[in-house]
Order: C-alpha cells, then sequence, then structure tokens
C-alpha cells in the first residue's frame, strides 16, 4: 500500500505539474518493486483491469519515471495499464548510479516483461524513447508476450550514430578505447552528467526553461555518468534478432532535427525493419519537448499503433 | 490507490514468514522512499490511525527490511508507529550494492529521522541491532527530538574487538590501512559478502542454518560487498557525542555469547554512558536469532524501555 504521496515523499517532483496533475498521479498510481539480478527495480503501476491492454516502459537517461507522467497518463486515460519501471542506477531504482551497462538494462526489460505478463492477462506492448527504447527492441523484437513495439531511436550497439553527440566516428572509436581501457582500471570513473549529454536536446521547447531548471534541482537526478555505463554504450553487441528478421511489428517515431540521434540513422534502421512497421516524422524537433503538448501528441502516436494491433481498451 | 503488492520485491521474502505474519505485513504496512545524498532510500511505515509514538529503524547488513518484519511488527501491535529505512546500497534503496560507507549510513540516519519527525512528530524512539544500532547511537545521541534509543552493539568504529574475528588488533589496524589504500585505488573492488563476517556467527539460533541458506538465495540480501565498505567500518571515527557525553536514555541489550560484537566491549561502552542507562543481558545468546520467539522477547524489553521514556502507544 503505497503512503499517498506517489511513492516519493521528498515533494520536488510536484513541480513537474500541476496541482491537477500531481492529485491525478496520486489517485492512479501505485508503486511497487521487482528484482533484476540483484538490483531493487522501481515499478508504478496504472491499472485499469487485469485484462485491459498493458503498455510497459521505462524512461531516457535523464528524467526518470516519476518525471514523465505526461507520457504515462495519456495511455491510462485511453484505458491501458501502465507499466512504467526506473533503469537500474536511475530515478526510483537500485544499483550504482549512472553505472550499470547496457546488458542490465536489457535483463530488467525482461524482468518487467515478465512481471507484467503475471500480473495481466490482456495484450502487452513495449515502448522506448532513447536507450531504453534501443535495448526494448533488444529486448522485445520476436517476445512472445509482446504483440508490437514503439520505438524513439533504433539503432545497433557498436554504430557510432548511436552515441552521434560524442562527435564523429573515429573519435567515437578512440573514445571507446579509452572508456574501456579507464573501467577496468577504475570502473567507478565518470564525468559530469552535463558534459556527457546536452540536456538541451531533452528540454528542447521554447517553453521546456523552467523544466530545464528543475530538473537541474531534482535531487534524484542524474549527477555523473560512469565510464562503465558508457563505454557500454559505445561497444558492440548485435541484437538478437537481426533486423531484418524482425516478425514483431515496430513502429518509429523520429525526431527529425534530434541532436543526439540522427534522423537519418532512425531511417535508416527503419528500413531495415523486415515486418509489419510505420514511421512517423516529427518535423522540425530536436529529440524531445519537456510541454504537455508533446508529451500527449506523442502518446496519440503510440495508441493508435498499439490499437491497430489488438489493443481494445473500453473507450474505443 | 492501494495494492498490497507496494514495496515488495516480488515473493521471495515470503519464505521466510508465517501466513499470519505475511497478511500482517500486507494490510499493515505502506511504503515510500525519501532522498538521501542523491539516492532513494526505501522506507516501509506501519502507521497508527491515531497520534501515536513513533520508533525508527535502519536495516542490518546483510539482510533488509522485508527480511526484519519480526523486529518492527511488535512496536506495531504495541501502538507505535514504525518507520524502517533500508540503507544505501542494501535491500530495497538504491546506490551501489555493498557499496556505500558508514558516513553514508549516518546521513540516511539524519535524514529518515527528518522524515519521521515531519510526519509523525514527537516522541520519537531509535532503535537498532548491528550496524544501524550502532550508527543509531551517533546519529541518535542527544538530539531534542529523539527521546530514548535501545541498541544492541555499541562500539566507536575503530576501536579494538569492534570488528572480532579479523585477528588481534594490531593486525585489524594493518588490515584496516591496506584496504584504506586499496579502496583509494580501486574503491569498487568486490568480495562476495558471505566472507565479510560468517554468517553463522549473526545467526545463530537453533534452525537458524535454514534462515541462513534462504538468505544466502535471496537477491535483494548482501549477495557483495565493495572494499569501500568494508573500509569504512574498520576506519576511525569517534561519536560526535562521546558515550560520556551522551544525556539520551540508552538501553543496550547485549547478547553475552557474541561472536560478531563481544559482551566485553558491549558492556564496556555501556559503562561509559554518561546519561539514563540499562544494560539487557541476554544469556547464552548469539548475535541474533532468526525465531519469531526471540525477536518478540528482543522487542518486548526495547518496547518497555520506550515506554518508561515517555511513549504511550
Amino acid at each position: 500500500m503505497a503512503f499517498g504521496d506517489a511513492g516519493l515523499a521528498h515533494q520536488h517532483w510536484k513541480t513537474f505539474y500541476t496541482p491537477e496533475e500531481v492529485a491525478e498521479i496520486i489517485a492512479a498510481t501505485s508503486s511497487t518493486m521487482i528484482v533484476a539480478g540483484t538490483y531493487p527495480i522501481h515499478v508504478r503501476l496504472y491499472v485499469r483491469s487485469p485484462a485491459a491492454p498493458t503498455v510497459i516502459m521505462s524512461h531516457p537517461m535523464l528524467p526518470y519515471g516519476l518525471l514523465l507522467a505526461r507520457l504515462q497518463l495519456p495511455f491510462y486515460r485511453a484505458g491501458f495499464n501502465v507499466v512504467q519501471w526506473d533503469l537500474p542506477g536511475w530515478g526510483q531504482s537500485g544499483g550504482p548510479r549512472a553505472n550499470c551497462p547496457i546488458p542490465d538494462f536489457i535483463r530488467t526489460w525482461h524482468a518487467a516483461i515478465a512481471f507484467t505478463r503475471a500480473r495481466f492477462t490482456g495484450p502487452l506492448y513495449a515502448m522506448g524513447l532513447a536507450e531504453d527504447s534501443v535495448t526494448c527492441y533488444y529486448a522485445g523484437a520476436h517476445h512472445p508476450d509482446l504483440q508490437a513495439l514503439s520505438l524513439h531511436t533504433l539503432h545497433e550497439y557498436g554504430d557510432p550514430d548511436g552515441v552521434h553527440w560524442q562527435g564523429p566516428p573515429w573519435l567515437v572509436r578512440a573514445k571507446a578505447i579509452g572508456v574501456g581501457l579507464g573501467t577496468r582500471v577504475r570502473p567507478d570513473l565518470a564525468i559530469q552528467a552535463e558534459e556527457a549529454l546536452p540536456w538541451r536536446a531533452i528540454f528542447s521547447g521554447p517553453d521546456d526553461g523552467p523544466l530545464l531548471r528543475a530538473f537541474e534541482g531534482d535531487p534524484l537526478r542524474v549527477r555523473r555518468f560512469h565510464f562503465r555505463l558508457a563505454g557500454s554504450m559505445m561497444g558492440k553487441m548485435k541484437p538478437p534478432v537481426p533486423f531484418e528478421q524482425c516478425r514483431t511489428p515496430v513502429q518509429v517515431i523520429a525526431s527529425e532535427r534530434s541532436s543526439l540521434w540522427p534522423y537519418a540513422m532512425n531511417v535508416r534502421y527503419f528500413n531495415r525493419l523486415g515486418g509489419p512497421k510505420e514511421l512517423v516524422t516529427l518535423e522540425n524537433t530536436d529529440q524531445w519537448v519537456y510541454t504537455r503538448e508533446f508529451h500527449e501528441m506523442y502518446a496519440q502516436h503510440v495508441i493508435r499503433w498499439f490499437a491497430a494491433h489488438g489493443a481494445a481498451t473500453e473507450g474505443q | 490507490m492501494t495494492d498490497t503488492l507496494d514495496g515488495t520485491p516480488q515473493d521471495y521474502w515470503k519464505r521466510y514468514y508465517a501466513p499470519d505474519e505475511i497478511a500482517e505485513v500486507e494490510s499493515s504496512t505502506q511504503t515510500t522512499m525519501i532522498v538521501s545524498g542523491g539516492l532513494p532510500i526505501h522506507v516501509r511505515l506501519w502507521v497508527q490511525s491515531k497520534s501515536a509514538p513513533t520508533v525508527v529503524l535502519g536495516s542490518s547488513i546483510l539482510s533488509y527490511g522485508l527480511h526484519l518484519i519480526r523486529v518492527q511488527a511488535p512496536f506495531y501491535r504495541a501502538g507505535f508507529n514504525v518507520v524502517q529505512f533500508d540503507f544505501p546500497g542494501l535491500g530495497q534503496s538504491g546506490g551501489p550494492r555493498g557499496g556505500c560507507t558508514v558516513r553514508d549510513f549516518l546521513r540516511c540516519w539524519r535524514d529518515a529521522l527528518a522524515f519521521a519527525h515531519l510526519q509523525f512528530g514527537d516522541p520519537m524512539y531509535v532503535m537498532g541491532v548491528g550496524e544501524d544500532g550502532v550508527t543509531g547511537y551517533y546519529v541518535g545521541a542527544n538530539k531534542p527530538h529523539v527521546r530514548a534509543i535501545s541498541v544492541h552493539n555499541l562500539f566507536e568504529y575503530g576501536e579494538p574487538d569492534a570488528v572480532q574475528g579479523q585477528g588481534p588488533y594490531w593486525m585489524v589496524r594493518a588490515k584496516a590501512a591496506a584496504l584504506r589504500l586499496a579502496a583509494l585505488v580501486r574503491p569498487t573492488t568486490e568480495m562476495p559478502g558471505s566472507q565479510a563476517v560468517p554468517w553463522e556467527w549473526i545467526f545463530g539460533g537453533p534452525g537458524d542454518d535454514e534462515g541462513i541458506r534462504l538468505l544466502h538465495g535471496d537477491p535483494l540480501s548482501l549477495q557483495t560487498i565493495q572494499i569501500r565498505m568494508v573500509s569504512s567500518i574498520l576506519e576511525k571515527l569517534a561519536p560526535p557525542t562521546p558515550f560520556e557525553q551522551c544525556r539520551t536514555p540508552v538501553q543496550v541489550i547485549a547478547s553475552n555469547r557474541n561472536q560478531v560484537c563481544p559482551y566485553t566491549l558491549v558492556t564496556r561502552n555501556y559503562q561509559r554512558l554518561g546519561g539514563p542507562k540499562e544494560l539487557i543481558t541476554l544469556d547464552g545468546r548469539p548475535q541474533w536469532e532468526l525465531n519469531r520467539e526471540f525477536h518478540e522477547l528482543y522487542c518486548a524489553h526495547v518496547i518497555r524501555w520506550f515506554e518508561a521514556h515517555g511513549a504511550r502507544g
């Protein structure tokens, strides 16, 4: 039983929302924990009914689950159950902060899908935005419990474009070698989070300034990116299901002006997908915009895609 | 919205308890998180329906709150609110697994006490068994809102015998120096949690072998420990309130067959306490036992002590 505070006693998260949204989050969500490896993983649930369609999602590597309720609520309002989990080492989950490698994310995807399958009887769907999106494909393609995926970022680990913001391919490869060596000596080596990732690419809307400042003051925000994580993002790792062989329906919603992951990269991988697929282009948009309108617009694309693949909600 | 699964790491924890205990946890506890040093800290709450005294507990290093329900429930039954938090890096809390330090634990105690006071006000009580007891004393002694403290182990970090089993004092200091150096070079080096201390030294009651086996298999128990945590436990760190200057009432419940924290060490520090105090000797008992009777016996001593210092549940 939650303590009537959305599972986080610290009040700062409320600064991201209007009072009405705060009330809705507290009323609509419950929280629990699952275990992936030896990490306690924080899970937020929006429950409609056991038989309702369920969307499983994590979060990108800046805002964690409780700061992305505007992306979760539209699904709940549309009749979905929502199972949202925080990446290991992020937000409200356990594990070394910003220091769990990509295989840990993939393992947690599997744990989250298994938890959801055990709890809900309706069709399951998975969606992702950033690293949670790439790992969503790695874990979700051909997963027998998933009906369809919706992704914002798609690439194969080892492609220099997967960390495009780190510089040209030769520099990325040089950094990968350096980070790999550094990790062996000191797994806790890290750089300041603001230097690792352009935060403005996530908070890119003209009205996102106050929300970015709120994020900078968040007590659970990422502070440093560790080499072990960075190295795993740069390392080579093939997806278990090659893109050409994927038969799970995949929607890719690509931001045309993303300064993190190039639009051309996402389209290139989209074109390789062998199964049912859909490409949605967010024109003139950097990676993400933090307004309510953007989240609702984004969620509508996903809801439409999932509905086209069997997600029948009571409202439809 | 309520959810009986809240806060439970799937179902493994239920192996530790009888069905009536599980039902009591699911019907009587709530969970939330506080933030300490940028880490999410898991908090379990047992909340009375009316104004009540509050006892604040941490967790042990080997296990975590959901493994320690039997040391929480008796207080709730006796009319207390209970605020139990898992130390950072342990149990259901965030942070590197087995990789946080004594200073992290101290900060977490301060944050948990602040949270408990904000939620429930006075009177407030602190209790602890292992590291949680020692760090509870470090933070709670002479704090105006803390009416009384109950601990099982009492020592100063770095004093002789405080890490019994690691050899004579000169060897402990040599190990401490070596670990400090190693922690500077590669603080995240890990070793199996079972190597830090023999678990059978901690849980020495009849039938505890099975309990130890279960705890070994629990993914949220101390599977690994990093040398920075071990180093911080061996490091010298005097309490902010020397025992002689403590005015907060302190109860010490000492087991005289304790292999981890020797009875002579605990009673020596008990003698140093300058304020109201009480020593209970658990005759023929090890550091801890996992059976229900031991917990209820132990908690009855603590409840009596807290009630003698203003707690009316």
